[in-house]
């Protein structure tokens, strides 16, 4: 296994390092920001709100790296015809997808654990006056887990399905937004085309993008479970 | 590893495999003892790789089984592979990988793996573990999937095409590679290859598929020795008819008459020089080539 572990990262470290500043990068040029504004004495008053904006910032620029990380998975080493040479060695699928799933799935978590570590510990110790529990409080921040949450899942979970199905691994990235696009204009059609009201909400579409979202890494492993190479 | 059939390192029975309406392997009942080098030959679309494809668990058959070494290819074929040692037509090794990765990175998943005589075969092939597999040219490359398929010692070696697209003398070398193996270790070999005279040099016994149909199972010497092209001058007027009993193919040009008989013997001539008026006969030695080729035209024309 650990030799497959290896094989994923070096596939996959462009990818991390993307993924590293991407999620990384808002917080330390906010914090720089504010570090330097207070060192200069200017008093300026950062309450929550920059912090909330700044994870906003890292989380839909993370959101590529997330059906990237999807995409990637099977269908990069389907790309450059690697996998076939995969499947010659002594490995189960199982394995590899155990390899695969764990790989993707450790920095997709790693990037909302960041997120959350800066809004919920680093922010309330530099914003003034304001605790971790009041942040949490937040209907900002409440509306902002309840997008960004379901459309990370959505996005990852569908990108892994076009990997798992497709030969291009640019291709299984593109397709997991446009499965985004089409699950957001279906709902809507549902709600304005076909008058059903009320459902276009946050919790419905929440509830869709998840739905969406795991179905589709589910059935992304069983698909590439059966199929065999190339 | 456990074996159910200790006789025959690979044994299929009435292996089939159909894409859509055709077929690309039917129902072929193959056995290969333990230690013999096979020689697996056929034109292009015969069957031959699909037939390797599932018995290395790498297609499933539409029916019948694959056997390898006793282990079910579909079923088991992580048990397989662990105790086959394959080199497919295209090398699709990891190309940003170095040579020493690549080694690296098959090492552990193998249960045995012989660390020196890996490094015998980097040293023979020319290898050098700091190059990148991209940076080596395709004979390199063809020689590091055979030194990564020997390097665990497998029970059977699956060679499918392994040479096609080589120069002479990377060829030449390549099977120097696989001879050494061979005589090194009693191993038994399956060997695919359109280069006839390869097939020749290595094979203990050739199979000859033919539509996905395995029309020829024989030794490579009974092969060559009871396969021979008569040459026959026809006097003025005489008219060919009957050809003799075990001809694969003939051609009639004026009055030349060319017949390739399988299970040639004295008496194949005695009855041409009695049924028709020869001025000249003779008896030509063929290689696997003009063998194969004549048997494939024969079933051609028969078809």
């Amino acid at each position: 296994m650990k030799s497959l572990f290896w094989k994923d990262y070096r596939i996959n470290r462009l990818l991390l390092i993307f993924g590293f500043v991407v999620c990384v990068g808002p917080w330390v040029i906010a914090i720089a920001r504010h570090m330097q504004l207070n060192m200069r004495g200017e008093g300026v008053w950062w309450g929550p709100e920059p912090w909330v904006s700044t994870s906003s910032i890292s989380l839909v620029l993370s959101l590529f790296t997330l059906a990237m990380l999807g995409g990637n998975a099977i269908a990069a080493e389907r790309a450059d015809r690697s996998a076939e040479f995969l499947a010659y060695l002594p490995v189960s699928r199982w394995s590899i997808l155990a390899g695969k799933s764990l790989f993707a799935l450790t920095p997709a978590v790693a990037i909302w654990m960041v997120n959350l570590a800066f809004l919920f510990w680093v922010a309330p110790r530099l914003a003034e006056g304001v605790s971790a529990a009041e942040m949490v409080r937040r209907p900002e921040v409440r509306e902002f887990f309840d997008v960004f949450g379901p459309v990370s899942v959505l996005l990852f979970g569908a990108g892994w399905f076009w990997s798992a199905v497709l030969h291009s691994h640019g291709l299984a990235t593109g397709m997991s937004f446009f499965t985004l696009a089409v699950v957001v204009f279906g709902m809507i059609g549902i709600e304005y085309g076909l008058g059903v009201d009320g459902f276009f909400t946050n919790e419905s579409v929440a509830t869709v993008f998840l739905i969406v979202g795991i179905s589709g890494y589910i059935v992304g492993c069983a698909y590439y479970l059966r199929r065999l190479e190339p | 590893m456990t074996t159910a059939s200790p006789t025959f390192a690979i044994e299929t029975v009435g292996l089939s495999k159909r894409y859509g309406t055709k077929d690309a392997v039917r129902d072929l009942s193959l056995r290969i003892p333990r230690g013999e080098a096979f020689g697996f030959i056929g034109p292009n679309g015969a069957g031959k790789s699909t037939t390797i494809k599932m018995l290395m668990g790498l297609a499933r058959p539409s029916a019948g089984e694959a056997r390898v070494l006793g282990l079910d290819a579909t079923r088991d074929c992580v048990a397989v592979k662990q105790c086959v040692g394959y080199v497919p037509e295209m090398h699709n090794i990891y190309r940003w990988m170095r040579v020493g990765e690549v080694i690296a990175f098959c090492r552990p998943l193998y249960e045995k793996w012989n660390d020196r005589y890996c490094a015998d075969l980097l040293k023979l092939f020319e290898l050098d573990p700091q190059n990148k597999v991209k940076q080596l040219s395709k004979g390199m490359v063809a020689k590091l999937a055979l030194l990564l398929a020997v390097a665990h010692e497998p029970e059977v070696l699956i060679l499918d095409e392994p040479t096609s697209g080589l120069d002479p003398v990377v060829r030449e070398e390549f099977l120097d590679g696989v001879l050494r193996t061979l005589c090194e270790r009693e191993r038994t070999i399956l060997f695919s290859s359109h280069t006839l005279s390869d097939v020749q040099r290595i094979a203990d016994t050739i199979g000859l598929i033919f539509e996905g149909r395995l029309i020829d199972h024989c030794r490579t010497e009974d092969l060559l020795n009871g396969t021979k092209r008569i040459r026959a001058v026809l006097r003025d007027g005489c008219v060919p008819g009957p050809p003799p009993e075990g001809t694969i193919w003939q051609r009639v040009q004026q009055r030349e008459w060319l017949i390739t008989v399988r299970g040639f013997s004295p008496s194949t001539l005695e009855f041409l020089r009695t049924k028709y008026l020869l001025d000249n006969i003779e008896v030509i030695d063929l290689g696997l080539e003009d063998v194969f080729k004549d048997l494939i035209k024969g079933r051609k024309a028969a078809t």
